[in-house]
């Protein structure tokens, strides 16, 4: 076998195996890892990151960027601005948070009438976006 | 979430997500892109070798296949929570995926096509197994024929609670009406829990 021949030159042809090296399930953290759920940087991951590689590096970085800015950032938007692939994304995400380097931000757990009615104000009141 | 200087909010944010479902083409980007404040954002994934056994590939001209894009879209309902909305593709060769994408969703919206009702019966069978909520849009495109929603209803097999509404994709009114019928249905199971829909019909079985 020639890995070489076989061998990605940029992410989009990584394999999703390779870039969770190897792991297929989310490790400790990954049952509460979804796609919509928000993640930021942890002191740890924002000040006294250790140097990783790739794919791990590109999400910190990222996450740090935005948090930065303000902004908020789900898994989801991570997978689309790095084009990772979405499973690879909730993995390493999982991964990252499981060695204390991002936190979860937000929770996607209770949802009342309350919350169900602001939604529905929310809607109710866009005006569509600007094309 | 915490600032740059390492202060930290004292409420956890909440997340949440809607799905738009349906087949190839269907209008759920133009969907999803009608309401999102920022452009929607793309996100992939492969195939895998195991679910390339699964995969019926009879119906596609493209065996080879490997990647699926998604598309999704947000919108902040308050400074403490933020929605949502992820377009799915709806073949059930995507099956291996629906679980991640769906599971902890509020609800969903299945888009249908009325040229191509059976794209759609993959994506209604996935949310009434799983007991996520969900509504029917028929996106009317310009050469659709006129259907009766009970029609639809009779063709899809679905029970007589779940709204099933004609709408445009292409307008934005229209897409927030559709989000807003699938909430009123939300907030309407609070007060009356509702009973589990029966199963669909084994006529149904393809």
């Amino acid at each position: 076998m020639r890995f070489e021949d076989e061998a990605p030159v940029g992410n989009e042809v990584v394999r999703s195996f390779l870039v969770t090296g190897g792991k297929a399930s989310t490790g400790r953290g990954g049952e509460e890892i979804s796609l919509e759920t928000l993640i930021a940087p942890t002191h740890l991951g924002r000040v006294e990151r250790p140097e990783l590689k790739f794919e791990r590096g590109q999400i910190l970085d990222l996450l740090g960027d935005a948090q930065e800015q303000g902004d908020e950032m789900s898994v989801a938007e991570v997978s689309a601005h790095l084009g990772l692939p979405m499973l690879s994304t909730i993995t390493l995400v999982a991964q990252l948070v499981d060695d204390g380097l991002l936190d979860v931000e937000s929770t996607t757990t209770t949802m009342d009438l309350d919350d169900l009615q602001l939604i529905r104000d929310a809607i109710a009141g866009l005006r569509g976006r600007e094309k | 979430m915490s600032g740059p200087d390492g202060t930290r909010r004292t409420r956890r944010a909440t997340s949440a997500k809607l799905v738009v479902a349906g087949g190839f083409g269907v209008g759920k980007t133009t969907f999803v892109g009608e309401v999102s404040e920022i452009p929607p954002l793309r996100t992939e994934e492969h195939l895998t070798e195991a679910a390339s056994d699964h995969d019926d590939v009879s119906q596609i001209d493209q065996k080879t296949s490997t990647t699926v894009a998604m598309d999704f879209g947000r919108i902040t309902v308050t400074e403490n929570m933020v929605l949502y909305l992820f377009g799915t593709p709806g073949q059930s060769r995507f099956a291996f995926m629906w679980d991640k994408i769906c599971l902890g969703a509020l609800g969903a919206v299945v888009l249908i096509d009325v040229r191509r009702f059976e794209d759609s019966f993959a994506a209604v069978d996935y949310f009434e197994s799983r007991n996520i909520p969900f509504v029917i849009g028929i996106n009317n495109f310009p050469d659709s024929p006129e259907i009766d929603v009970e029609d639809v209803r009779e063709a899809l097999g679905i029970d007589k609670s779940i709204p099933i509404v004609h709408m445009d994709a292409t307008e934005t009114e229209e897409v927030k009406s559709t989000l807003i019928t699938l909430i009123d249905f939300l907030m309407a199971r609070f007060s009356t829990p509702p009973q589990r829909p029966p199963r669909r019909k084994d006529l149904l079985k393809r």
